[in-house]
């Protein structure tokens, strides 16, 4: 059932690389306005493919994904381009430009609605500049702007990428492991502020997470892949030890577990 | 050991002709006489044209060379042009590097007359075989991590070639491009020989009347322009990087 | 929370007013410069062969094709002495490389003050003037013939060869040379054992490049009269025997593909 305020409905996805075996195998599921979900399973079970897949970076094989009612893989170059707008990826890399400054790098969130001229002369719209102002200084970069993205700290680089996804004015947060290289203190600060960029632009959000405990303690909903196709489809409530040996096997569970034990506790940030 | 003994059998089937060098030294202390005695102001006013129409040529091509090497260049790039495109430009750069400079200078004085503009055309061409090759390279080992993030913006191909792919290669395309302006007049100065038009037409006018003090002029001063050229260019670079 | 007031008037320009300045200078100057260098070159063109360039190409082609096929036998004589002169210059040119090099390279020139200037410059020169000129000298002083190319292409070659052979000794470690004085070999000695080895790749990976180099200008230096394959293409020409033309260059490039391919192979061996 296909209702009309649903951001994103991904139906039957296959994706398969060349003879291989289907990386992503019949997904299925969708996602309403304001929805976080955490994605989270093994290496390898297909995590950054789907996001990947979303966005039509890896080309889907076979199935349907629409965006806000707007059927993904049949757009032709024009329509994807407009489609990718209402899509902010924030990649685990942060895939900024290095040469270019801070500011050069979140206006870069607006290239989709800037013509090439006024990209070349970097006399973008003083709307786009103003939205880019209040974002740094949202993600505590403000005096920043003109600073080369390689002279910036992990932490610095990772804020930026979100600010050029949230630039776009998307309505779906594609997040690709945020907290991939970082320490637990700085994992939480950061999905903390992924939360509340949520909550107030009334996004969506579909996280990429290894870290299983952080996902129960931000996500409300939990999706589980396991070889290319989803084992959970929950609230965090529900994950049981079952479903993670599932997904993760048994060694992995009992360390999984024994973090999420010790998070649990973990009230400080 | 094998080399030793090509060593010698090559050496024997050359022709050294004895006669031919003692008559040589006569000429040869002519000549060197030439040398100790550069005669700049005889034919100094061809020598100046032909400068000029050098240093002219030179900045032509290269400007040229470089506008034209960008589009061949991103084509000729595996990461960003289909399979056809890519062929072609490969294609055609391979083609514009294949033969000497002498050799394709020789066809456009045939196409196009004897002149500057041969020579324009066939420092062009060099030149953007040389640089589009290069920036093929360059391309072919960015990160594609800012490439991917821009088309996932929404981005136009050619927004995501000027926030994705250039920053990252240019710096090193335009040391290069300063370069190669170092080698295109080098080079002007002999494709002249051939009719192309520089500094070379006038060396060889002024060797084929054996007026060696002029050749001497001539090839002090190319060899004094390189110096500086050089120099030029290693600061330029320096300063670009 | 954000003052929306002032983050609206805030304006972003990615250079200062004064780099602008600049910038638009810059590129004034070089339009200036280009703008001058064209109508430099446009004024001696004969713009009525320009535009008939295309009906000259065709009429080229037309007599080029088809080649002279049995023609291609009276090249090998060419071919073998463009070889002799590409791999006998190199071999000269390196032997006198090398000594320059290491007279001209900081850390082990014995004379800092004369030599090193000294075998700078020899370099230097060596590389400014291109092997064609060198190759118009030699044919007047010696005449034409093979000889005048194998000097002409060593000439070329020592600059090469010997700019990137002492540019190599001067980036070697300095530690094996200094460790080797200390268990008092002479300086000969500590040379041979703590540099050369460091440096022999180079040279060795350096003269083979400068000799599929040298293949290439060894080729065309017939046509200032210095053996090889360029003679048979200047006769051919003024002969206006085109369809021999086309055999000739034909030979030439087959003779540069297998010289890169050779080198490549050799290069890769000795990596």
């Amino acid at each position: 059932m296909s209702a009309p305020d649903l951001v994103l409905e991904v139906d039957g996805l296959v994706v398969r690389y060349g003879d291989g075996p289907d990386v992503l195998d019949d997904l299925s599921f969708s996602m309403g306005p304001r929805e976080i979900v955490g994605l989270i399973g093994a290496s390898g079970a297909g995590k950054s493919t789907l996001l990947r897949a979303v966005q039509r970076l890896v080309e889907p094989t076979a199935g349907s994904v629409r965006l806000a009612g707007t059927e993904l893989t049949t757009l032709g170059a024009g329509g994807l381009r407009d489609a990718r707008r209402h899509m902010g990826m924030i990649f685990q890399e942060h895939a900024l430009v290095d040469r270019l400054t801070v500011m050069e790098n979140v206006l870069c969130g607006a290239l989709g609605r800037t013509s090439f001229w006024r990209a070349l002369r970097r006399t973008f719209d003083p709307v786009d500049v103003a939205h880019a102002f209040e974002l740094l200084e949202r993600m505590g970069l403000s005096g920043l702007e003109d600073r080369r993205c390689d002279e910036l700290s992990g932490g610095q680089r990772q804020r930026v990428g979100i600010a050029r996804a949230l630039l776009q004015n998307p309505k779906l947060l594609l997040v690709d492991e945020p907290t991939a290289s970082l320490d637990p203190a700085a994992s939480a600060r950061i999905m903390t502020l992924i939360s509340e960029l949520c909550v107030e632009g009334g996004l969506s959000a579909l996280i990429n997470l290894h870290d299983v405990p952080l996902a129960r303690r931000f996500c409300p909903r939990i999706l589980a892949l396991h070889e290319g196709r989803i084992a959970f489809d929950g609230p965090p409530s529900e994950l049981t030890d079952a479903v993670l040996t599932e997904v993760y096997g048994e060694e992995a569970v009992e360390a999984h577990v024994a973090v999420g034990r010790g998070a649990k506790d973990d009230h400080g940030d | 050991m094998l080399a030793a003994f090509y060593g010698v059998v090559a050496a024997w089937t050359v022709d050294v002709d004895g006669a031919r060098i003692a008559e040589g030294a006569a000429r040869a202390a002519d000549f060197f006489g030439g040398w100790l005695r550069p005669d700049f102001m005889t034919r100094w006013a061809d020598i100046r044209e032909g400068l000029v129409e050098s240093v002219a040529m030179t900045v032509v091509a290269t400007a040229a060379g470089f506008l034209l090497s960008v589009p061949f260049g991103l084509g000729a790039s595996k990461n960003l042009a289909p399979g056809p495109i890519y062929a072609a430009c490969r294609g055609a750069l391979a083609v514009f590097r294949a033969f000497h400079e002498i050799l394709v200078a020789i066809l456009f004085v045939a196409m196009f007359g004897f002149g500057g503009f041969a020579g324009v055309m066939t420092l062009g061409v060099a030149t953007v075989g040389f640089l589009g090759k290069l920036l093929a390279e360059a391309v072919e080992e960015i990160d594609p991590g800012p490439l991917d993030a821009l088309t996932a913006a929404g981005a136009t191909w050619a927004c995501r070639i000027m926030y994705g792919v250039l920053p990252q290669v240019m710096p090193r395309i335009l040391g290069l491009t300063l370069y190669r302006l170092d080698i295109n007049f080098r080079e002007s100065a002999i494709i002249g020989l051939v009719g192309a038009g520089g500094i070379g037409a006038t060396l060889i006018t002024a060797f084929a009347r054996y007026e060696f003090e002029s050749v001497s002029a001539i090839l002090i001063l190319i060899i004094s322009m390189l110096f500086g050229a050089e120099l030029l260019s290693s600061r330029l670079r320096r300063r670009l990087l | 929370m954000v003052d929306h007031a002032r983050a609206a008037e805030r304006e972003w320009a990615r250079h200062t007013p004064a780099q602008r300045r600049g910038r638009a200078v810059g590129m004034l100057l070089a339009a200036l410069v280009l703008a001058w260098a064209w109508r430099r070159v446009a004024a001696t063109t004969n713009w009525a062969f320009v535009l008939d360039a295309g009906v000259q190409l065709q009429d080229m082609g037309l007599r080029m094709f088809p080649p002279d096929s049995p023609y291609l036998v009276q090249l090998t004589r060419p071919v073998i002495d463009t070889l002799h002169i590409a791999t006998l210059g190199t071999v000269l040119g390196v032997l006198m490389a090398i000594p320059l090099a290491f007279l001209a390279a900081g850390t082990t020139t014995p004379s800092r003050r004369v030599l090193r200037p000294a075998a700078l410059l020899v370099l230097v020169t060596s590389r400014s003037v291109n092997s064609i000129i060198w190759a118009l000298i030699l044919v007047v002083l010696i005449g034409p013939g093979l000889l005048a190319g194998i000097m002409a292409i060593a000439l070329r070659s020592v600059g090469f060869v010997g700019k990137l052979v002492y540019e190599a000794i001067e980036e070697a470690p300095e530690l094996p040379v200094t460790a080797l004085h200390t268990t008092g070999a002479g300086r000969a000695h500590a040379l041979a054992f703590g540099l050369i080895p460091h440096v022999q790749p180079v040279m060795a990976g350096v003269s083979v490049y400068r000799w599929e180099i040298n293949i290439r200008e060894a080729t065309i230096l017939g046509i200032v009269g210095a053996g090889g394959l360029g003679m048979a293409l200047q006769s051919s020409i003024d002969a206006l025997a085109w369809s021999r033309v086309s055999v000739i260059l034909g030979v030439i490039l087959a003779t540069v593909v297998v010289a890169e391919w050779v080198s490549a192979r050799v290069r890769s061996r000795l990596a």
